[in-house]
C-alpha cells in the first residue's frame, strides 16, 4: 500500500458510522396485508421519517411510487450520502449530486451531508456552487472528504462558504486546505451546536483552529489527524470539551488549557517534531482526565504550568526528592481511576528513565499500559539492573496500580527490570498482561510462541510479590494498533486503551505464600 | 434534605400508572416503564392520571406490545444511568456490552411481527411519543423498501399506481440516475 492509499484510508476510517446504510433486510414484515395500502396511508410525517432512512437513491424512488408519494421526499429533511450514489466515476458522482439539490430544493434543511467519493480538485465550480446551498439551507452533519489523486501536499481551499454552516452539529474535513479566517467578511461567526470536529490531513494555522474552537463552545469532541506541518500547537480548551484525539502527527505542542470536562487526551502515532522536543504541556488543572496517552519517550516532552512558568519533566538520572518534580500534585488535581498509556524505547535507557519520570508526574494512575517500541536500531543496552534495585518509591506504583499491560514484550533486560520492580513495589496489582511483539505473530520460533519469556517469567515469579494475588498473562497480540482512535473518539464507555484479549500462551496466579498454606 | 430527597425518587419508582386500552383493558405499569412515552410523561407532569390514562387509540394487543418494549428498555435506561460512573472498568465494560448485545435481540425479537402489526406499532409509538420504539419500527418499514424498484414496492404494500404513464416517465427522466 502506497503511503497516500495509507493516508486516505486513514482519514476515511475516521469517518462516522452513517445513519443511514444500503444493507437492508431482504423481506418485508411477513404478509397479511388484506390487499391494503397501510405504507400510504400512515400520516406525511412517519412517512418522512421512513424515507430519510433510506440511502439516497432509494429516497429518490419514493417519488415515483405514486401521486401520494411524489412530495414525500422533498418535504424531508435531506439525507445525503454519496457513496450510496451509483456509478462508478466522479462526474457521475457530481450529476447526482446536483440533481439531488436540484430536485430537492429547499427550504427544508438538510441535515446530512457526506461527500466524501471522489476529487472535488476538477469540480471546484460545483463545490463553489454547493457550499453556500449547504449554509442556507442549515445542514447539520457535514463530513467533506476530497481525494487526493495526484497532489499529495498541495491541497484545495476549502470554500469558506462552509464556515457559514452555523447549524452544523458535526464537521469533518480531510485533505483540505482551511481558509484564512483572518479577514473573513464579517469574521468567523459562532456554531452553537457544533460537538464534533475532526480536522483530517487539513492544513489549519493555529490561529484558525484556536478561532474554531473558540466558535464552538458546545465542542465535545475533537479529532486531528495526520497534521505534519500545522497546526504547530494545539491549546485545548473549551467548557464541554471531553476528547480530544490525534493521529500520526507532527504537533510542537498539545497544551491542555482550560478543558474542566476533558476526559481523554489520546495520542497515537505522533511522529518526533523537528527540531526535538514535541511536548505534551498540561497549563491547568484537568479535573476530568481520565484517559491519557501515549505519551512516547522518543517523541515527547511532558510540561507542567502555563507560559510563565513550565516546568519540563526530565529523565532523572538519580533520582531523589530533590529532583523530583516540585508543585506537580498541586498543578494536577488529577481524579483516581485515571489510565495512563507510555510508549518507550526500552534499549534506550534514558528513556526507560523518562517512563519513570512520567509516572511520578501521576500519583493516581491506577491502570497503566506500556508499549515497548519497536528498537531504532540494534543499539547495545545499557548495564541497568542496579538503577533499578536503587530506585525510589513512586506513589501511583507503590499505593494505586492495580492493571498493567505491557505491550510488544521482547524481554530484554530493561523489560524484565520494570516487571520485577512493578511485582516488588506494587502492592494493589491484581492483573499483569504481558503481550508479545505484533511482528512476531506467525511465527512459531523461538520469539513467537514466547518461550524465551516465558522462561525469563518463571524467574521474575520465585521471589515474593508485593500484591496479596495478582494475575499473570501472556498473550499473543491481536492486531497492530493498540489504541484504536477511532473508537477513543466515538465510542463512550471504554478506556480506548483495553483491547481483546489474544490467545493466552501463558497464565500463572501469584499469590502470598501464607495464602496458598 | 439528601435522605428526603432519595426517598422522595424511592417513591416516585415506585409509582404505579394505569393505561386503559381502546378497547377498555387495564394495565398496571411502574411510572419508570410509563414515561418512556413523552405523551404519557406529559400528563403525568400535569396531574391528570388519577383513575387511570385512557389511550383510545391503542388496542390493547399494540398496549401489551409497546408495554413490553418499554418495560425492556427503562431498565436499559436506568442501567446506562448506573455505569456511568464505571468508566475505564473492564468488568463493568463487559456487563455494558453484554446488556446492550442482550437489548439489541430483544428488539430483533420484537420485530418478529406481522406487518398489520408492525404499522400498527408505528401508530401507536407515534401517538405515544416513544422515540426509540419509533426509530426501531420505521426503520424495520425502511430497511424494507432498500434497493428495490418502485414496482417492487408497490407490489410488496399494495400501492395503487394512480400516477399516469406521462407523469411517471417525467418523474423518472427529473432524477434518471436513481432508476437505472
Amino acid at each position: 500500500m502506497s503511503f497516500k492509499e495509507h493516508l486516505v484510508n486513514l482519514v476515511l476510517s475516521f469517518r462516522p458510522f452513517p445513519a443511514v446504510t444500503s444493507a437492508a433486510t431482504l423481506a418485508a414484515a411477513p404478509g397479511d396485508g388484506g390487499g391494503e395500502d397501510r405504507l400510504s396511508a400512515l400520516p406525511d410525517d412517519l412517512r418522512r421519517n421512513i424515507v430519510s432512512r433510506l440511502p439516497i437513491t432509494d429516497a429518490v424512488r419514493t417519488t415515483a411510487l405514486s401521486t401520494g408519494w411524489r412530495g414525500i421526499w422533498r418535504s424531508a429533511p435531506l439525507v445525503l450520502y454519496d457513496q450510496h450514489i451509483p456509478g462508478a466515476t466522479a462526474p457521475e458522482h457530481v450529476a447526482a449530486i446536483n440533481s439531488v439539490l436540484a430536485s430537492h430544493p429547499g427550504p427544508i434543511p438538510i441535515r446530512t451531508a457526506h461527500l466524501v467519493a471522489f476529487d472535488f480538485k476538477p469540480h471546484e465550480p460545483e463545490l463553489a456552487e454547493w457550499s453556500p446551498i449547504l449554509a442556507s439551507r442549515d445542514v447539520e452533519d457535514l463530513v467533506l472528504i476530497t481525494r487526493p489523486m495526484m497532489r499529495m501536499f498541495e491541497k484545495l481551499t476549502l470554500p469558506a462558504d462552509i464556515l457559514r454552516c452555523k447549524k452544523l452539529r458535526r464537521l469533518q474535513l480531510g485533505f483540505w486546505a482551511f481558509p484564512d479566517t483572518t479577514n473573513l467578511p464579517g469574521g468567523l461567526g459562532g456554531f452553537p451546536d457544533l460537538q464534533e470536529l475532526a480536522i483530517l490531513c487539513t492544513h489549519i494555522a493555529d490561529s484558525d483552529l484556536d478561532r474554531m474552537l473558540d466558535s464552538s463552545p458546545a465542542l465535545e469532541k475533537l479529532a486531528l489527524a495526520t497534521s505534519f506541518e500545522v497546526p504547530e500547537r494545539v491549546r485545548l480548551r473549551g467548557e464541554k470539551l471531553e476528547r480530544a484525539i490525534f493521529c500520526a502527527s507532527r504537533v510542537v505542542e498539545i497544551a491542555v488549557e482550560a478543558a474542566p470536562c476533558l476526559e481523554r487526551l489520546v495520542m497515537w502515532d505522533m511522529i518526533p517534531s523537528e527540531p526535538p522536543g514535541a511536548g505534551v504541556r498540561i497549563a491547568g488543572a484537568a479535573p476530568a482526565l481520565k484517559v491519557l496517552g501515549y505519551l512516547d519517550t522518543r517523541v515527547h516532552q511532558l510540561r507542567f504550568g502555563d507560559n510563565s512558568a513550565v516546568i519540563t519533566v526530565q529523565a532523572d538520572t538519580n533520582p531523589s526528592p530533590r529532583s523530583r518534580v516540585p508543585s506537580v500534585k498541586i498543578l494536577l488535581p488529577l481524579p483516581h481511576n485515571i489510565s495512563i498509556s507510555i510508549k518507550v524505547d526500552f534499549n534506550v535507557f534514558s528513556q526507560v528513565r523518562m517512563l519513570l519520570s512520567f509516572l511520578r508526574c501521576f500519583p493516581n494512575v491506577e491502570t497503566l499500559h506500556v508499549e515497548s517500541a519497536v528498537p531504532d536500531d540494534e543499539s547495545t543496552e545499557d548495564q541497568n539492573a542496579e538503577f533499578f534495585e536503587n530506585l525510589g518509591p513512586i506513589e501511583c506504583v507503590r499505593f494505586h496500580i492495580t492493571k498493567v499491560f505491557l505491550y510488544g514484550l521482547r524481554g530484554c533486560q530493561s523489560e524484565m527490570a520494570l516487571l520485577k520492580y512493578l511485582a516488588l513495589r506494587a502492592i494493589q496489582l491484581q492483573k499483569l498482561t504481558l503481550v508479545l511483539p505484533y511482528e512476531n505473530l506467525g511465527s512459531d520460533g523461538e520469539n513467537g510462541n514466547g518461550n524465551n519469556i516465558i522462561a525469563q517469567l518463571h524467574d521474575l515469579l520465585q521471589p515474593e510479590w508485593a500484591s496479596e494475588a495478582c494475575k499473570v498473562l501472556l498473550q499473543r497480540p491481536v492486531s497492530r494498533l493498540i489504541c484504536s482512535f477511532d473508537k477513543a473518539f466515538y465510542l463512550s464507555i471504554q478506556d480506548p486503551f483495553l483491547k481483546e484479549d489474544g490467545e493466552v500462551l501463558f497464565y500463572y496466579m501469584k499469590m502470598r505464600e501464607h495464602d496458598v498454606n | 434534605m439528601a435522605s428526603a430527597g432519595s426517598g422522595d425518587e424511592k417513591a416516585a419508582a415506585a409509582a404505579m400508572i394505569t393505561l386503559i386500552s381502546s378497547d377498555n383493558e387495564k394495565f398496571e405499569v411502574t411510572e419508570a416503564t410509563a414515561t418512556l412515552s413523552q405523551t404519557i410523561r406529559h400528563m403525568i407532569e400535569d396531574g391528570c392520571t388519577d383513575g387511570g390514562v385512557p389511550l383510545p387509540n391503542v388496542t390493547s394487543k399494540i398496549l401489551a406490545r409497546v408495554i413490553e418494549y418499554c418495560k425492556k428498555h427503562a431498565t436499559a435506561a436506568a442501567g446506562e444511568e448506573g455505569s456511568s460512573s464505571s468508566f475505564s472498568d473492564a468488568a463493568f465494560l463487559e456487563v455494558d456490552r453484554a446488556f446492550l448485545e442482550e437489548l439489541e435481540e430483544f428488539d430483533d425479537a420484537f420485530l418478529e411481527v406481522d406487518r398489520a402489526t408492525l404499522f400498527d406499532l408505528i401508530l401507536a409509538a407515534n401517538y405515544l411519543d416513544i422515540k426509540g420504539l419509533l426509530n426501531l419500527t420505521c426503520q424495520k418499514v425502511a430497511d424494507s423498501v432498500k434497493g428495490k424498484t418502485p414496482e417492487q414496492i408497490r407490489e410488496m404494500y399494495n400501492i395503487v399506481n394512480d400516477l399516469t404513464p406521462e407523469e411517471e416517465a417525467e418523474i423518472r427522466r427529473e432524477t434518471q440516475w436513481a432508476f437505472e
